[in-house]
């Protein structure tokens, strides 16, 4: 029997599934084995109308599905283009899972994802589907639809021999299709440019059909023309999959060999590896070994995400699944890392580039007595989450906390809006640092995660031969009529133009190598502010180019605040430092002495201001009746006065430094 | 009064609700004689409910009822009045009475009876000085004749405090007040002539619209014709008002901080300039005419709270353990609770020695004299510098906000303008 146990009652199954009970279930899926069900740990009567029935073990046959019945795909797209719901529809189709009105985006997991309308972890899903009197096994490969997740739309599509470009019909090309073609395009993939969308009142396929023509030199005519929503003309997708995507190459007869390309920590079995299988076949009880650690592991489980996990009695050459293996911990898979039959170890796949932090902040808890339960709380979601990488930090101003690195700014977004949505965390996160590279006389390096590594001035000049900062290459799509603007917003932000196309008539590419420095601050803002919202932006990563870099210190009554400092260009730092300063200074509330908020770099003082003493704070009235109700007050306030963090004698409350990080005022 | 005596403690025979502990600490600090032996003065405040119409920014308990029962109320808070003394052991002659309050409401609505049956009450059953400071808070409007006040003055009313708030038509009519700036007048000047250098006077500044400007010639118009004391309030918003409702529909807007500390700063200096002393965050009084009864309330004094909705705070006769003490709010329950019962108080929460500490924390920071030490530690068996944080008293010395003499530690002018922003941060 599988190793899994039921996770709910049934009575929550079913309730989660909309039914009321199991009488209604068997009604709505005339053939639920419930008894499956619960050895399984389904949690959603989804096999029912399905026409493949797992064996007597509770485990599926796959044998007969040899590599030319076999098609794996991904679906790339910019955000909003439609991903989630034609993925829902063609697992509808396929009937991996039930048509329903609530089918909204099965594959996005997260809480934030479904909020923020993106896919941050890579997710899978098997369709088997009746084509021409044969039966195919369709593994849908889900990759995020965000620019800081590129690492992982990369690993997704390595799966992969064929991928959908999916295009709003409305919106046209936007810079992640863009990234995603040239990521596909550089894995050698098939690829399918689809149209979606095309009920919209705004919708011109044929245009955006041309403009596919333009930038990607792919026929217009090519292009398939659907609505997800609607299920218009959904249906010639997968004939088209099969037609055109090749089967994955690979020998059944050879020996195991499997690429992993994704992994999870499940509570009850321990990592859960999503791999392709290459050449041979894999079942339970066989000896695999990682080339990368040469440790050995068991198979204890392997199956196919149907959506959900469903065991298989084996994998083989071709297919895509999900293998348990006794893996305690999320940092003994390698993702990228090639697999063998213990006997038989052969040549590994090229693997990945690991993921590379591009973002660094400190993360504190606003009461330094939750820190406990905040590096709980930080542990078990990096356990979900290994591209974030943890360091402890303490900052004389916030006390202790972490400096975590993150793929990019929406990246860490999301990972703070999951430790407050899943963990309840009440934290203070400072301004991000992209990693400045220092090189020094002597040959050595040091990377900067954080402005109090920066070197002082007195180093500088000694022993510093150069400051390096990193560089992306962007590639922005909107309207002709923005062009002014978004090119004076680039070059205040030290660009340099590598490319201008016109898509069309009225589409404009752009391409701009930038500081990464200046995109992960407020750029894309910026960018859509000044674009009325049209413009996209994408960008990798692009080197290291040497800058005039400089640490710019903020200071409350000669106290330098840590957490406030900042690296930047020494072009900038006298605006920052005016805008910061100002910024301080309206969310400080008055307190007994006057305050004055500097910004310096090295002993220069570029900006101030004076936030003068508060000059009355007192109850007008205080007789009989009001002690008590001013005795709570007084209560409440000592207990606020608690939660504040004094700098300089200075007393600023966790919602000044909040605000003032989130740029909110 | 035997009688009542054998009575009281049927009355309410959870009258002492206090904790064990509480009880133990303050009976063992009694007996050390760390508080000092019950001879201390006491205060009565008496509450009268009813007003002629209702002010817009009063958030006080008071009532608006054409067909008052005078008679009935006037039995009602005789009965209380005796009960509470008995309960409190205030009959027992040791303990001398400091002041007596009539507040409201407008008091000055009720009949001159009610004034005189309250203090013959008093005098018969504990003892009423000449010291012993007798107020009563009067309206203009129901105060129209001198021969009503001088009988008041007669029945023994020795203090008079006037509710004139404005001599400004609009700001009156604003207000909802039902007198007009020359009927204000009129009776500021005949109560003078009745208690000479005894007469307080109320005003409010920050009304809606009021520059620093308006606000200078009506304080000096008023120092032309004011007695000994006068009580200067910034407008206060405060919940359940008609004020309160339209500040936040923004169908009113009350002069921002800095405006509002600039009339604070003008009041200090123009009533310094004709000799009044800042001796409280809004009291001013020249010649030492301050309000004995207000004053006791700062620094301490137990008070007995009488009357519908009256609050009182008041020591157990035996273990010292201070109680505060609420009254039934509405006058037609209040009434029926002292006519069934014998008194009206329906809530009695005894104070915590760090809420004692916290209390004359506050309350003494709103005041010019401050913090006397040696009262202090009789009052809690601490020490006031031992109890408050110690950096931040240092720091507020510095800083000139505090002064520390061997006697008081106390607020400067700056400091008291800051006094709730003190009490926080010196709160230990």
């Amino acid at each position: 029997m599988p190793s899994y146990k039921a996770e709910y009652t049934f009575d929550g199954v079913f309730a989660e599934a909309g039914l009321s009970s199991l009488k209604a279930a068997v009604e709505e899926f005339e053939l639920v084995d419930w008894l499956y069900w619960c050895t399984t740990g389904w949690k959603k009567p989804y096999l029912s109308k399905y026409k493949m029935q797992p064996n007597s073990l509770g485990s599926m046959e796959l044998e007969a599905f040899k590599t030319d019945q076999i098609r794996n795909f991904s679906i790339i797209a910019h955000v909003d283009h439609g991903k989630s719901t034609l993925a829902d529809r063609l697992l509808e189709l396929a009937q991996t899972i039930t048509k329903r009105k609530d089918n909204k985006q099965v594959l996005d997991k997260l809480r934030v994802e479904r909020e923020r309308g993106i896919t941050v972890k890579a997710q899978s899903a098997s369709l088997f589907y009746d084509y021409k009197g044969k039966k195919y096994l369709l593994n849908l490969i889900d990759t995020p639809g965000h620019m800081d997740f590129n690492f992982e739309v990369s690993r997704s599509l390595a799966a992969c021999q064929g991928t959908l470009l999916l295009v709003d019909a409305a919106q046209g090309i936007q810079a992640q299709t863009v990234a995603n073609f040239y990521l596909a395009f550089g894995q050698d993939i098939r690829i399918l440019p689809v149209i979606n969308k095309i009920d919209l009142p705004s919708a011109e396929p044929d245009r955006v059909a041309s403009q596919i023509e333009v930038a990607f030199e792919m026929p217009a005519e090519e292009c398939l023309k659907i609505s997800a929503k609607s299920s218009l003309n959904v249906d010639q997708i997968l004939p088209a999959i099969i037609e055109s995507v090749p089967p994955p190459p690979g020998d059944v007869e050879g020996p195991f060999k499997a690429l992993l390309f994704d992994s999870w920590h499940d509570t009850y079995v321990g990592v859960v590896c999503l791999m392709a299988v290459i050449d041979g076949r894999v079942k339970k009880g066989d000896k695999i070994v990682s080339a990368h650690s040469e440790r050995k592991y068991e198979v204890m489980e392997t199956g196919i995400m149907y959506p959900e996990q469903t065991p298989t009695v084996s994998l083989q050459a071709g297919q895509v699944g999900y293998f348990v293996l006794n893996m305690k911990t999320l940092s003994e898979s390698h993702v990228g890392d090639t697999f063998f039959d213990h006997k038989h170890i052969g040549t590994p796949m090229p693997g990945f580039v690991p993921a590379k932090a591009m973002v660094w902040a400190g993360i504190f808890p606003i009461d330094t007595a939750d820190f406990e339960k905040l590096d709980h709380s930080i542990a078990k979601l990096t356990l979900s989450d290994s591209s974030v990488m943890v360091q402890k930090e303490t900052s004389t101003a916030l006390g202790q906390g972490w400096r975590l690195g993150f793929l990019g700014t929406l990246h860490m977004d999301v990972f703070r809006q999951r430790l407050e949505q899943e963990y309840d965390a009440n934290i203070i996160i400072t301004a991000p640092t992209v990693p400045y590279r220092v090189e020094y006389r002597d040959g050595t390096e040091k990377l900067i995660r954080n402005p109090t590594e920066f070197p002082d001035m007195d180093e500088i000049s000694q022993k510093v031969r150069s400051v390096q900062e990193p560089m992306v290459r962007s590639t922005i799509i909107f309207p002709n009529e923005y062009l002014g603007d978004i090119m004076v917003l680039c070059g205040s932000r030290r660009g340099v133009q590598l490319e201008h196309t016109y898509l069309d008539e009225n589409r404009v590419l752009l391409k701009y190598r930038l500081p990464l420095a200046e995109v992960v601050t407020d750029f894309h803002q910026e960018l859509k502010g000044r674009s009325s919202g049209f413009a996209s932006f994408d960008y990798e990563e692009d080197g290291y180019d040497d800058a005039d870099l400089v640490k710019m210190n903020i200071v409350l009554n000669s106290k330098p605040v840590d957490a406030l400092s900042i690296i930047l260009h020494r072009s900038q730092a006298e605006l920052v430092g005016r805008d910061w300063v100002k910024r301080l200074k309206g969310l400080l509330s008055r307190q007994l002495f006057e305050i004055v908020i500097q910004a310096s770099v090295g002993n220069k003082i570029i900006a101030r201001e004076g936030l003068s003493a508060m000059r009355k704070n007192v109850t007008a009235k205080c007789y009989g009746g009001d002690v008590s109700r001013k005795m709570k007050l007084l209560n409440k306030q000592k207990e606020g006065k608690k939660r504040m963090k004094a700098i300089g004698g200075v007393e600023v409350s966790q919602e000044a430094f909040y605000d003032f990080m989130s740029k909110k005022k | 009064m035997t009688r009542l005596r054998t009575l009281t403690p049927l009355l309410r025979p959870a009258s002492f609700p206090t904790s064990a502990k509480a009880l133990a600490t303050s009976t063992a600090l009694f007996n050390k004689g760390v508080v000092a032996p019950d001879k201390e003065p006491f205060s009565v405040y008496i509450h009268w409910p009813y007003c002629s119409s209702k002010c817009t920014y009063c958030n006080f308990n008071k009532y608006v009822d054409p067909n008052v029962d005078n008679e009935r109320m006037e039995r009602a808070l005789v009965t209380e009045l005796k009960s509470e003394l008995v309960h409190w052991g205030l009959d027992q002659g040791n303990r001398p009475i400091r002041s007596v309050y009539f507040g409201g409401g407008t008091p000055s609505l009720a009949r001159p009876r009610m004034f005189k049956l309250v203090l013959d009450t008093l005098s018969s059953m504990c003892a009423l000085t000449k010291d012993t400071e007798i107020s009563m808070e009067g309206n203009p409007s129901s105060t129209t004749s001198i021969e009503a006040l001088k009988a008041l003055r007669d029945i023994g009313i020795n203090r008079y405090s006037l509710g004139i708030q404005s001599f400004q038509e609009h700001i009156l009519t604003e207000l909802g007040r039902d007198h007009t700036p020359s009927t204000a007048l009129k009776s500021l000047l005949d109560a003078r002539t009745v208690w000479p250098g005894k007469v307080s006077m109320d005003l409010i500044m920050g009304h809606a619209g009021q520059t620093l400007d308006d606000w200078i010639k009506e304080l000096r118009f008023t120092m032309d014709i004011v007695d000994d004391h006068l009580s200067l309030y910034q407008l206060t918003v405060e919940p359940g008002t008609a004020l309160h409702t339209d500040v936040k529909q923004g169908k009113m807007t009350l002069p921002d901080g800095d405006l509002s500390t600039d009339m604070y700063e003008a009041t200090i200096q123009l009533t310094r300039e004709v000799g009044f002393e800042h001796y409280e965050v809004s009291n001013f009084a020249r010649n030492k005419a301050y309000s004995m009864h207000n004053s006791g309330h700062w620094i301490g004094i137990d008070y007995l709270g009488i009357g519908p909705g009256a609050h009182g705070r008041v020591s157990h006769p035996h273990t010292r353990q201070k109680f505060r003490t609420f009254n039934v709010r509405d006058p037609a329950g209040w009434m029926r609770e002292c006519e069934e019962q014998g008194t009206g108080r329906r809530k009695t929460d005894a104070i915590e020695l760090e809420d004692s500490k916290r209390e004359l924390l506050v309350l003494g920071m709103r005041t010019r004299r401050g913090i006397d030490l040696d009262r202090f530690y009789q009052l809690t068996g601490q020490g006031l510098l031992e109890f408050l944080n110690k950096d931040a008293t240092a720091w507020c010395i510095d800083a000139g906000l505090l002064q520390l003499s061997a006697a008081s530690l106390s607020p400067t002018e700056r400091g008291m303008a800051v006094a709730d922003e003190l009490s926080v941060r010196l709160l230990p």
